[in-house]
C-alpha cells in the first residue's frame, strides 16, 4: 500500500466516520434559531388547502 | 428578479429531489406515532446503508472490468447502471413514499456505473480514484461540520444562487451532450486548459454547496417529524449530491493529471 492509498483511504475512512457520528447531532443552536431559515414546508399552497377539512 | 419572484418561478430548492413540499405529510400521517417519524440517526444510517450498497455493486463491475482487462465486459453493466439509475432516481423523486425500495435500488444501479466509469479513470491514470474517493468524504465531513456548528448559514438567498448554479451548469452539459450527437461539443467543459480546470473546480465547488442543502432538508425533516420514509428519501438526495461531486472530483483529478 503506497502513500497515495494511506493518505486518501484514510480520509475516506475518516471522512464517513465523521459523518456517520457528527450526523446523529442536531444541528448549533445559532444554526436552528435564525429568522432567515430556509423554510423547507412553505410550499404548493394548492395541496395544502386540499388537505384542510 | 425579486428574490420572491424567482424562488416561484425557479423552484426553492438548489436539488431537485427537494420540493418545497417535500415534508408534507400523506394523509394517514397524523396518526402515527412517533416511532413513525424521521430521526437524524434514521437519515444517516440509511446514507450508510446505500453507501456499502453503491460500494457492492461497484466493486464487482471494477473486479469485472479488470479482471477481463477492458470496459468491453462492462459496458452492457454501465448503461444497465445509467438508465436504471436514472430510472430509480425519477420513481423517488415523484413518489417519496417508495423510497424505501427505491432508493437502495437506485444505489446499486449507481453503483454498477461508478464502478465502471471508476475502472476507466484508474486505468488512464493509475490512483485517482481512491484521491477522487477521499476528496469527496473529506470534503462531505468537512461541509457536515461546518453545517453543524453553523459556520455555513443555508438562507433563501444561498439556496437560489445554488438552484441557479446547478441548473447554468445542467444546462451546459445537455448542450454539450446534444452537440456531441453532431460531432461537436462546448470545448472548454473537456479540456484541460486553465479555463477547463476553473470551470471543474466551479462545478465541484457548487456539488459540495448542494451537500449543505441536502443537510438542511435533513435536520429540517427530523425537526418537523416528517414521515419515516423521509429518511430514506433525505439519505437518496444525499447520495445522488456525492455521486455528482465524486464524478467532478473524478473529471476535475483527470484534467489535472492529463497537464
Amino acid at each position: 500500500m503506497g502513500l497515495n492509498e494511506l493518505i486518501f483511504g484514510g480520509m475516506a475512512v475518516l471522512g464517513i466516520v465523521v459523518f456517520m457520528f457528527v450526523g446523529r447531532f442536531r444541528a448549533n443552536r445559532s444554526q436552528r434559531d435564525r429568522a432567515d431559515r430556509l423554510k423547507w414546508t412553505a410550499v404548493d399552497k394548492g395541496h395544502s388547502a386540499q388537505k384542510k377539512p | 428578479m425579486a428574490n420572491r419572484t424567482a424562488l416561484q418561478t425557479f423552484g426553492r430548492s438548489g436539488n431537485p429531489m427537494f420540493r418545497g413540499n417535500a415534508f408534507q405529510p400523506d394523509a394517514t400521517f397524523g396518526e402515527t406515532d412517533s416511532t413513525q417519524r424521521m430521526t437524524l440517526a434514521g437519515a444517516v444510517n440509511k446514507t450508510g446503508i446505500l453507501l456499502v450498497l453503491c460500494l457492492v455493486s461497484a466493486g464487482y463491475v471494477w473486479n469485472q472490468f479488470f479482471q477481463s482487462g477492458g470496459s468491453g465486459a462492462v459496458k452492457g453493466l454501465m448503461m444497465l447502471g445509467l438508465l436504471g439509475g436514472l430510472a430509480m432516481a425519477m420513481v423517488t423523486i415523484f413518489k417519496r413514499q417508495w423510497a424505501g425500495l427505491t432508493a437502495p435500488a437506485y444505489a446499486l444501479l449507481q453503483g454498477l456505473a461508478m464502478g465502471g466509469i471508476s475502472a476507466m479513470f484508474e486505468m488512464q491514470y493509475p490512483g485517482i480514484v481512491i484521491q477522487a474517493v477521499g476528496l469527496t468524504f473529506g470534503t462531505l465531513a468537512m461541509l457536515l461540520l461546518a453545517y453543524k456548528t453553523g459556520l455555513i448559514k443555508p438562507t433563501e438567498n444561498f439556496r437560489l444562487m445554488i438552484v441557479a448554479a446547478t441548473g447554468g451548469i445542467a444546462l451546459l452539459y445537455l448542450v454539450s451532450f446534444v452537440m456531441g450527437f453532431f460531432g461537436s461539443s462546448v470545448g472548454f467543459i473537456h479540456s484541460n486548459g486553465l479555463f477547463g480546470i476553473g470551470f471543474s473546480v466551479f462545478v465541484v465547488a457548487i456539488a459540495a454547496l448542494n451537500l449543505v442543502l441536502d443537510f438542511d432538508f435533513i435536520e429540517a425533516g427530523a425537526e418537523q417529524g416528517a414521515p419515516k420514509y423521509m429518511e430514506w428519501y433525505g439519505a437518496f438526495s444525499l447520495m445522488v449530491t456525492l455521486v455528482w461531486l465524486y464524478l467532478e472530483i473524478l473529471r476535475l483529478l483527470a484534467k489535472l493529471r492529463s497537464r
